[in-house]
């Protein structure tokens, strides 16, 4: 500002420059001054004002970023910029040199040092669940940047429509703090992953919605086309009752996401931390193999399993995680109503009756039922049990709720009301926490909606006799029914069933395995909390007779499809408890004793041990953000968890630009051109300007102090 | 004697081109007044065929029979055509012309402009000398009189050569100092001026015009015939000057820091119409102006206008 001064000093300066002469002729020289004087003045002062206006410009415009640092001019128009980063596991893929991840800060950095007064930022991340870092609007620049720099990749997904439903409250919020911003810019730095941006790719309407229409969204593309990443997108137990001292199969399906041939890739399957075999697979090019590995775990309990691939451009999903609780057999509690009711279902289970064999069925009979600790078993199946009461089908409920199997089987003892009335009564179940202290739910269910879930996803109807034989297996689409497909010979389609209880379907989620010809529901099966449970409309025995004819009411036991279909059953009912696996992200939560003094705690694959609370004999936790195992510890018992990433993140294939829709612009950088210069090119355009004016000025000035003179009279 | 000298110098330096010689520029060249004079003349005014100055006419007396080397002025033309015989007018008193040089000697009348061979003064005592060397080489007497606030110097008419040297010595020994009060001093001189003549003035006539317009008229009033020579300086009539300037003005008038450029035109105009109030008022008056510039050929502007003039009087 002192600078504007300077024309004033320099008119006053060359006031003193000037020549001397004698002269004859003043009496004319003051006459011309008095004829001239207010056009000479006007013109003075025009110049002055002139000269003062040009050092007054290069002084805004020298001191204009001096100025905006301190807060002390604005920058005009007002930009409200939400930063959101994606920070899913694609983005920590390695190309050339640097992270994806890593480039998107760098480029944001940029972004914040080049802005202009007037702006300010909120960060968001892309992921899932998203978070606001920076609410904001924060106009410091290293706030900002130190936030930036707390960043880390995860190693999870990142949820779009989420993210910009928290954007758009952002910006809401923003308007609402304080006064309302010329605009709101979302800049969004992402490798447009399909697995983020795929859902949305060609939906023109649906991102649009969700910011108001004054907010522009621009997605940096920071991933690159070529990028190749191999992934196990799969590792699993492949038996259907893996136990110890038995051969078990780990299977494993690696996908190759790159156009190139994987050849000799080194497959290492470690098993309780140890290497156990390494396999070479070549892969081709954007397909996937399977690897399979043999091996027998002599000792029962939990075991850790590991298939380790070779560094690549994503190394998070290089490695997959598998844990099993091995049995020495698979317990199942075969319940009959009558004396040899389970007898059919026993022998499907153990053909041969050996103790040792790889399923145990335990025979009991109906009313030994609440005598018996239903956890020991990883499925109960009830054959012709008559009735069911209040504490035996709560006894049910929270064995199933807990991940059990419950398989009912019907015949001519079961009383069709009271299963109606007892079994689908909406019970409001107390859990008692059974033995082991420690359970895990699979799914983190509302406790309303589970508590109020009946044990029964059907409706009994009072048993019919039919006259046609036969099953319909609806085209195999149940598991239960899938191992038959290809084999219509087995005796399943010409199955002999006479009588049945009809099903009436009363669940959304029950699933028909298998029907009868005539169409009617045979086999229902449903989820219920974590386990599962299976009503079968007729009997399991022979022993059920039907009044009208004195027949059995099927010859099923005897058939030759019943074994396949009980041992499916079972298979389907057990639902991998052995194997316990979320994906990154997820959450778990528990039942633990009342009574434990004992801490439960999580420890994390990277050694961090958590305490975790226990609140109403549950307790949560959320924190699973590494891919790897987890132990849950309580005082006598421990579960590990395999924690995944998502195999669709493995892919590194971004989805076309043109397959957004047309509100969204996709730039490759950051450059102010890439922005159509308006927003972030403010500051560039007004010193251009500044400059412009006082070129222009410095040329007017010359033609002006040449016409009118240098100095003053 | 003096004009034995005047010519014999005039003989040796003149032979030259004499055109060259008078240019304002190398006329400054030559030192002495007297030098300066004789070259005027005789380069240029000599070569007129009659002297633009002569007396004033007197009572007719009776004719006389003309004989060769009369002057033709005076043949009676009537008696010519009645009779075929020449014969000229006598008159009872054919009177010398006298001529008044009244020279300007303020301390404006030294201003010397850069582009300028000689000052006003300077170039004023030439055309004075010239003229007074013109009336003397005629027979006739000059006189001279030298004025800034008032007259500081008069020297009566004379006709004899030794009167010019006495002109030139006052010429050359004045000094320019003083301020200038033109009107009162024509009036003053027109009281003192009892015997009719011609009153050549040379001044810049920096003064109030219509109180020089006024004493030219009481000039005018006592019969005198007036030739006003109007010395300018090229730079006070142009105003060339490009850089500010702080103007000191002669004649204690103070000082003024100015822009030329800003001022040139107006100052101009101001000059142009002061001349041109000059000039009409002498024209009104029947009085001659000639405008001199210091960075004219004095000897071609003196020749024009003393041939014009003669053509006039006739």
């Amino acid at each position: 500002m002192a600078a504007a001064a300077a024309p004033i000093v320099i008119h006053l300066w060359m006031r003193h420059t000037y020549r001397e002469s004698p002269w004859a002729a003043m009496r004319f020289l003051q006459a011309a001054i008095k004829r001239q004087a207010r056009r000479m003045q006007l013109q003075q002062w025009l110049l002055l004002a002139l000269r003062t206006l040009i050092l007054l410009l290069v002084a805004v415009a020298a001191a204009k970023p001096f100025l905006s640092d301190l807060g002390w001019i604005g920058g005009g128009t007002r930009v409200h910029r939400v930063l959101v980063i994606d920070t899913s596991l694609s983005m920590s893929a390695v190309e050339r040199e640097d992270s994806r991840f890593a480039r998107a800060i760098a480029l944001a950095t940029e972004m914040i040092d080049a802005s202009r007064p007037g702006e300010s930022f909120s960060l968001v991340t892309l992921a899932d669940p998203p978070q606001v870092r920076l609410s904001g609007p924060v106009a410091d620049k290293s706030r900002v940047k130190a936030e930036l720099a707390q960043l880390e990749t995860n190693f999870g997904t990142a949820e779009l429509p989420a993210t910009l439903a928290l954007v758009s409250q952002v910006i809401a919020d923003a308007d609402q703090r304080s006064e309302p911003f010329d605009r709101h810019e979302v800049v969004c730095l992402s490798d447009l992953g399909k697995n983020t941006w795929g859902s949305v790719a060609g939906e023109r309407q649906s991102i649009a919605h969700q910011l108001s229409a004054s907010t522009e969204l621009i997605v940096v593309d920071v991933g690159s086309d070529s990028a190749a990443n191999l992934s196990v997108s799969q590792l699993e137990l492949a038996d259907a009752f893996p136990t110890a001292g038995r051969p078990i199969t780990v299977s494993a399906v690696i996908d190759n996401h790159s156009a190139d041939v994987a050849r000799d890739m080194i497959v290492e399957l470690q098993v309780d931390g140890v290497v156990s075999e390494e396999r070479r697979v070549s892969i081709e090019a954007a397909s996937s193999t399977a690897v399979s590995f043999t091996r027998t775990m002599p000792e029962a309990g939990w075991h850790r399993f590991e298939l380790h691939l070779p560094d690549d451009a994503l190394r998070g999903d290089d490695r997959e995680y598998l844990v099993a609780n091995l049995p020495e057999s698979v317990g199942v509690l075969c319940v009959e109503g009558r004396p040899g009711a389970a007898r059919y279902l026993a022998s499907a289970l153990n053909p041969t009756g050996e103790r040792s064999g790889q399923i145990v069925p335990t025979v009991i009979s109906a009313g030994g039922l609440r005598d018996t600790r239903l956890e020991d078993f990883r499925c109960v199946l009830l054959s012709n049990v008559g009735e069911l009461t209040a504490s035996e089908a709560e006894q049910l409920t929270v064995y199933v709720r807990n991940g059990g199997g419950l398989g009912i089987f019907l015949g001519d003892a079961v009383n069709v009301d009271s299963y109606n009335a007892t079994a689908r009564r909406e019970s409001k179940i107390t859990f008692a926490v059974p033995d082991p202290h420690l359970v895990l739910f699979g799914q983190l269910l509302a406790s309303d909606v589970a508590t109020r879930q009946s044990l029964l996803p059907v409706k009994l109807l009072p048993p019919v006799s039919q006259t046609t034989y036969g099953i319909d297996p609806l085209e195999y689409q149940h598991p239960i029914a899938s191992v038959f497909r290809g084999r219509e010979q087995s005796g399943l389609l010409s199955t002999p069933i006479s009588r049945h209880c009809p099903l009436e379907v009363t669940s959304a989620e029950a699933k028909v395995a298998l029907a009868l010809s005539d169409g009617s529901p045979l086999l229902v099966t449903c989820r219920l909390g974590d386990g599962m449970v299976a009503v079968c409309g007729t009997a399991a025995s022979l022993d059920s007779i039907d009044p009208a004819t004195g027949q059995p009411w099927t010859l099923w036991p005897a058939w030759p499809s019943f074994l396949p279909v009980v041992r499916e059953l079972v298979d389907y009912l057990e639902n991998d408890r052995a194997t316990l696996s979320r994906v990154v992200a997820d959450d778990i939560a528990g039942r633990a004793k009342k009574v434990t003094n004992e801490p439960i705690t999580v420890t994390r694959p990277d050694e961090r041990v958590d305490s975790l609370v226990v609140a109403d004999n549950e307790w949560r936790y959320d924190d699973l953000d590494l891919p790897g195992i987890y132990a849950v510890n309580s005082e006598a018992s421990e579960q590990l968890l395999a924690v995944n990433t998502l195999a669709a993140e493995s892919d590194l294939t971004p989805v076309s630009a043109d397959d957004l829709q047309p509100g969204i612009k996709v730039v490759s950088d950051l450059s102010y051109s890439s922005f159509g210069g308006e927003s972030l090119s403010s500051t560039a355009w007004l010193h251009r300007w500044l400059l412009y004016a006082v070129l222009l000025l410095l040329v007017t000035e010359s033609i002006v102090a040449n016409r009118w003179g240098r100095a003053s009279s | 004697m003096a004009n034995f000298l005047l010519r014999a110098v005039g003989d040796s330096v003149v032979k030259q081109d004499q055109t060259n010689l008078l240019d304002p520029k190398n006329l400054a060249q030559i030192e002495g007044l007297q030098l300066r004079a004789t070259k005027i003349v005789e380069g240029y005014v000599s070569g007129l065929h009659r002297s633009p100055f002569h007396g004033f006419s007197v009572e007719f007396a009776e004719h006389r029979e003309y004989v060769p080397g009369d002057d033709l002025r005076y043949v009676d033309w009537k008696v010519l055509g009645k009779s075929d015989r020449v014969y000229l007018k006598q008159y009872e008193e054919e009177t010398n012309l006298i001529a008044y040089l009244v020279l300007d000697v303020s301390e404006s009348m030294q201003y010397q402009s850069e582009g300028a061979p000689l000052s006003k003064l300077g170039y004023a005592q030439t055309a004075a000398a010239s003229l007074a060397y013109l009336v003397l080489r005629q027979q006739d007497s000059a006189s001279l009189a030298t004025f800034d606030e008032s007259v500081k110097q008069y020297l009566r008419p004379s006709s004899s050569p030794s009167s010019f040297k006495q002109m030139l010595e006052v010429m050359q020994e004045t000094s320019a100092v003083g301020k200038t009060r033109t009107g009162p001093i024509f009036h003053e001189l027109a009281e003192r001026l009892t015997r009719r003549g011609v009153v050549i003035i040379l001044s810049d006539l920096f003064d109030d015009p219509e109180a020089i317009i006024a004493g030219l008229k009481h000039l005018r009033h006592r019969r005198h015939d007036v030739i006003v020579m109007h010395v300018l300086d090229p730079a006070e009539l142009d105003f060339p000057f490009n850089h500010a300037t702080l103007f000191k003005g002669l004649e204690d008038l103070g000082e003024l820091l100015a822009e030329p450029a800003q001022l040139r035109r107006a100052y101009r105009e101001e000059i142009e119409q002061f001349t041109i109030t000059l000039r009409s008022g002498c024209l009104a008056m029947d009085a001659d102006y000639v405008q001199l510039r210091t960075d004219q050929s004095l000897g071609f502007v003196l020749s024009h206008y003393l041939a014009r003039r003669g053509k006039r009087t006739k």
